[in-house]
């Protein structure tokens, strides 16, 4: 783990931040409060690090264990037929001389069984279609390191709040059989930003945001007799077909963002719009010796959100968030020809262009109502409705992938306080989920409709994204302080989701887990 | 300070490098088709009639084939995707001494990237194919099991012809890579280069090929089905009228007549490899004649043998001029690998392929017509993707091509 080793210090710095909290005195005292202060953060919501402030910003500290399992035949067609997780995570805040310090880190190691397809990308559906396939159904094991630091700073010169967050990801996977697929990635974040208080009702804030990533996946084959079919994705079904041992890919890529938001607080209420640019170029080349640039994604993302929060009372708090999202990927294909010259140049780009396009829209209402209690909630109830449409073209020979969904969500959550020394809670939680496809097509019109990239890689994911399903979530959450120590308080959490739909090819998936943690 | 300017330096010089890269991608505009013309140079004289001549554009790595009939020496494509192309133009003439000779000019890989380009193709005559290739294995039976590649022969044309003497070769690189190796500027586009050349054997009369007879050449001529060998073999390959006899001790000299050895890497000898395996990802093969009065010897040679200037390593190839090439045929991977060709267009403007190794598939050519002895008139026009069916099992003598007199099955039947 040579990656990881080289960043030991800031893996160091984030773990400690993350059990900062003994430096402060906790404020948060139990998982339905450290929930319920996560629900009502805006800064949560618009990115910005110097947000915390307009937030009340408690300390705590949280650490938790984790394992789950998923399974069911309703998946997309290149993820696992089930999964399982197991992993910790830890987060922690803490306020010292009035500067706020957040660290966290989470590690997953993940065990995937008969994932299809997939020979490139620990994630194939991040939005990168430029990934090599083979026919091999295979598991995969996987293990995600994701650790940052904020800092802010409130009010110099009485106004402006400064800030930043620092974000580290590095995650490796495996695929277990031929083609072999050996893939690491890196992501690194540093996003300032600033706020700006006119008064103590109007706060204009402002963040910066680059990231750069990088995957490389290695390509290989155990059986070097048996050489194996792949393909080399272009993006909807589209692909060329190799064989033998796949390939070399690297992926390299920088984000450039900037976001704004306004926040007007008035008594128990508080209003905030914030809305947010990203651009990010990510290419594809093959192989590290005499590189081939073999394609690259420009993705562009706009969001916007108004967030609204009140207390209608000092008993009932009312939140209500609408969102807008928009995401826009363009696909750029590379025409190559190695040198053979005397030169021996490498390999040539002699044209480039777009080709692909993957358009993606998303509006959403999301409305709860709170019954609060002390220092947590007695009940909660939460309605959202979610409206997705998302259409990707391959400009020519054209293919095109049209979905419209509309998801709506009701939950209800009961936080049980019961009576004794350490403060015992049940938090019961259910949800329902219904997801209504009202139109979608596929459409392939290349020239190879017999390639499983297109027969079942392609078609079986738009069936997927164009299922009606139904389902729901149930957490049982129990949680107390210790005798010994009250400013700490465990849990154990159970959950169980499943997603059922009557679509021909599909049945069911669920997912089962549970969460041993503390939060002190 | 030293280290900490060194350090800017390079961080600025990555920061501005990644900004262009960053650019070129936002920047980039979409994919068009483009519009091109083609003029057609006929270099022949004593011309009596052209007809029938098209020009055709494969992009395999797309799967897009453009085909348009010529009814002028120049022609305008429109909506042409962008892409690299193969473009071949066919046609036949028949010369005022009665003779008919296709024609044939292409560009291989071709780049069309630039809308209104103009592009110039010279065009030649190449002879009619009287011998050819007609069937060929070369992927192998699971698993792993090699030796029961054979090449058939057959004699395609009207006119009892004598293989002695007649060479067979691979081209090298043997398996398709898109690394091409770099030959001697001067050569030009007049040779081929083989790896390794194997002579029919006989003193100019003994082996002679009757119209729709065919010879088979096998790497190890025995029978491939047998316990010993490998039982799921598809072919029995004792009844070959030749084979590439290595001197094996585990395989043995069978009673087909051995094909003479007659270069590899500069020298006549067999070399240390055991046995002649050529690409089971597919090769590129061809069958030549030196033209009377000329003389082929590639070891002593040196106009006729050479290093790949593009490689360190010291390993010499034969020369194969490519009027003597009688047919050739390349085999890759799959149709996408015709970026990586070997073969001049001129001898074989396509490519053809099993789609796997070790899956007991072989390609053969197509039928046109059958002769009045029930022979069959095989498909010639020099491009292997139209002219092989691929996939096939492999048999020999298929669709009733026959048996020579003298093949040593029939002789052991009379004696």
């Amino acid at each position: 783990m040579k990656l990881f080793i080289q960043n030991k210090k800031l893996l160091f710095l984030a773990f400690a931040l993350g059990l900062l909290c003994p430096v402060v005195r906790a404020q948060v005292d139990s998982f339905a409060g450290l929930e319920l202060y996560k629900k009502i953060s805006f800064s949560n919501l618009e990115g910005n690090p110097t947000g915390v402030f307009l937030d009340n910003p408690m300390g705590y500290s949280q650490l938790d264990l984790n394992l789950s399992q998923e399974k069911g035949d309703f998946h997309r067609s290149m993820e696992g037929s089930s999964i399982r997780d197991m992993g910790f995570n830890t987060e922690g805040v803490a306020l010292i001389n009035n500067h706020y310090l957040k660290g966290f880190f989470n590690y997953t190691n993940r065990s995937i069984t008969d994932e299809g397809y997939n020979a490139s990308l620990i994630d194939p559906y991040r939005g990168m279609p430029y990934g090599v396939v083979d026919l091999n159904h295979s598991d995969w094991k996987n293990q995600y390191y994701d650790m940052g630091v904020r800092w802010a700073y409130p009010e110099w010169f009485h106004k402006l709040s400064v800030g930043a967050d620092l974000n580290y990801q590095a995650h490796s996977g495996a695929k277990q059989r031929d083609v072999r697929a050996n893939v690491r990635s890196m992501m690194i974040e540093v996003k300032p930003g600033v706020t700006w208080s006119f008064d103590k009702h109007h706060h204009l804030g402002g963040y910066l945001d680059y990231y750069a990533i990088k995957e490389e996946s290695n390509n290989s084959n155990v059986n070097g007799y048996v050489s194996q079919e792949y393909y080399e994705m272009n993006g909807l079904g589209n692909a060329v077909q190799g064989i033998g041992s796949g390939r070399t890919t690297n992926y390299t890529g920088d984000n450039f963002g900037a976001g704004l938001d306004y926040t007007w607080i008035h008594g128990a209420s508080k209003w905030m719009f914030a809305s947010s640019y990203h651009l990010k170029a990510e290419k594809a080349e093959e192989s590290f010796s005499l590189p081939r640039e073999v394609g690259s994604v420009r993705h562009a993302i706009w969001g916007n959100s108004l967030k609204f929060y009140t207390d209608s009372s000092d008993d009932f708090t009312h939140l209500l968030e609408l969102k807008y999202i928009s995401s826009q990927i363009k696909g750029i294909e590379y025409i190559t020809q190695r040198d053979n010259s005397q030169t021996q140049s490498g390999w040539q780009t002699l044209y480039s262009g777009v080709r692909s396009k993957y358009e993606k829209q998303q509006i959403g209402v999301d409305y709860t109502l709170i019954a609060r209690a002390a220092n947590d909630y007695k009940w909660l109830a939460e309605l959202a409705t979610n409206y997705l449409s998302a259409k990707d073209t391959y400009l020519v020979p054209y293919s095109q992938t049209e979905v419209n969904n509309w998801l709506t969500k009701a939950t209800f959550k009961r936080n049980i306080h019961f009576s004794g020394v350490c403060a015992p809670r049940l938090l019961l939680s259910a949800e329902a989920v219904y997801n209504k496809n009202t139109s979608g097509e596929f459409e392939y019109g290349g020239q190879h409709p017999e390639y499983i990239t297109v027969s079942e890689i392609q078609q079986v994911d738009a069936d997927y994204l164009m299922s009606d399903y139904w389902g729901f979530n149930v957490v049982v959450n129990y949680s107390q302080k210790m005798k010994s120590q009250p400013t700490l308080s465990w849990y154990v959490n159970g959950y169980f989701n499943y997603k059922k739909t009557d679509k021909f090819e599909f049945n069911n998936r669920r997912k089962i887990g549970i969460v041993i943690g503390c939060i002190f | 300070m030293k280290i900490y300017n060194y350090c800017f330096f390079v961080l600025t010089v990555a920061l501005l490098l990644g900004c262009t890269e960053y650019k070129d991608i936002v920047d980039s505009a979409e994919f068009k088709p483009i519009s091109i013309s083609v003029t057609n140079v006929v270099a022949l004289d004593n011309v009596k009639q052209v007809k029938d001549m098209t020009i055709k554009l494969d992009n395999y790595r797309e799967n897009i084939h453009i085909v348009k009939s010529m009814t002028e020496l120049k022609v305008e494509l429109t909506d042409v995707l962008p892409g690299l192309y193969n473009i071949t133009i066919d046609g036949q003439v028949i010369t005022t001494d009665g003779e008919t000779f296709m024609l044939n000019g292409s560009l291989v890989n071709y780049p069309l990237t630039k809308d209104n380009e103009a592009l110039t193709l010279n065009v030649k005559k190449s002879r009619l194919g009287d011998l050819v290739f007609s069937e060929i294995y070369y992927a192998g039976t699971p698993k792993y099991y090699f030796r029961d590649q054979f090449y058939e022969v057959y004699n395609n044309s009207t006119q009892m012809m004598y293989l002695d003497g007649l060479y067979f070769a691979n081209l090298t690189p043997g398996t398709a890579t898109d690394k091409l190796p770099q030959w001697p500027e001067e050569d030009g586009d007049l040779y081929c280069y083989a790896e390794r050349v194997w002579q029919f054997p006989g003193s100019g009369t003994d082996y002679p090929l009757n119209p729709g007879e065919s010879c088979v050449i096998s790497q190890f001529a025995a029978n491939h089905q047998l316990e010993q060998y490998n039982p799921d073999s598809p072919i029995d390959c004792s009844s070959s009228e030749f084979e590439f006899n290595m001197n094996n001790p585990k395989f043995p000299d069978q009673p087909a007549v051995n094909m003479v050895h007659v270069f590899y890497d500069g020298l006549a000898d067999l070399g240390r490899i055991p046995q002649y395996l050529t690409s089971v990802f597919g090769g590129a093969y061809v069958i030549f004649q030196v033209p009377e009065g000329a003389t082929y010897d590639p070891v002593n040679d040196e106009a006729l043998h050479t290093l790949d200037l593009s490689s360190s390593r010291s390993k010499v190839f034969a020369k194969i001029p490519i009027d003597y090439v009688l047919d050739a045929v390349e085999c890759g991977h799959n149709e996408t690998k015709i970026s990586a060709k070997r073969v001049p267009g001129l001898l074989d403007s396509g490519m053809t392929w099993v789609g796997n190794t070790y899956n007991k598939l072989g390609v053969t050519r197509k039928v046109v017509g059958v002769k009045p002895d029930n022979t069959p008139i095989y498909q010639d026009t020099n491009n292997s993707t139209e002219d092989f069916e691929r996939g096939v099992s492999p048999m020999f003598r298929r669709n009733g091509s026959k048996m020579p007199s003298w093949n040593h099955t029939l002789n052991k039947t009379l004696n």
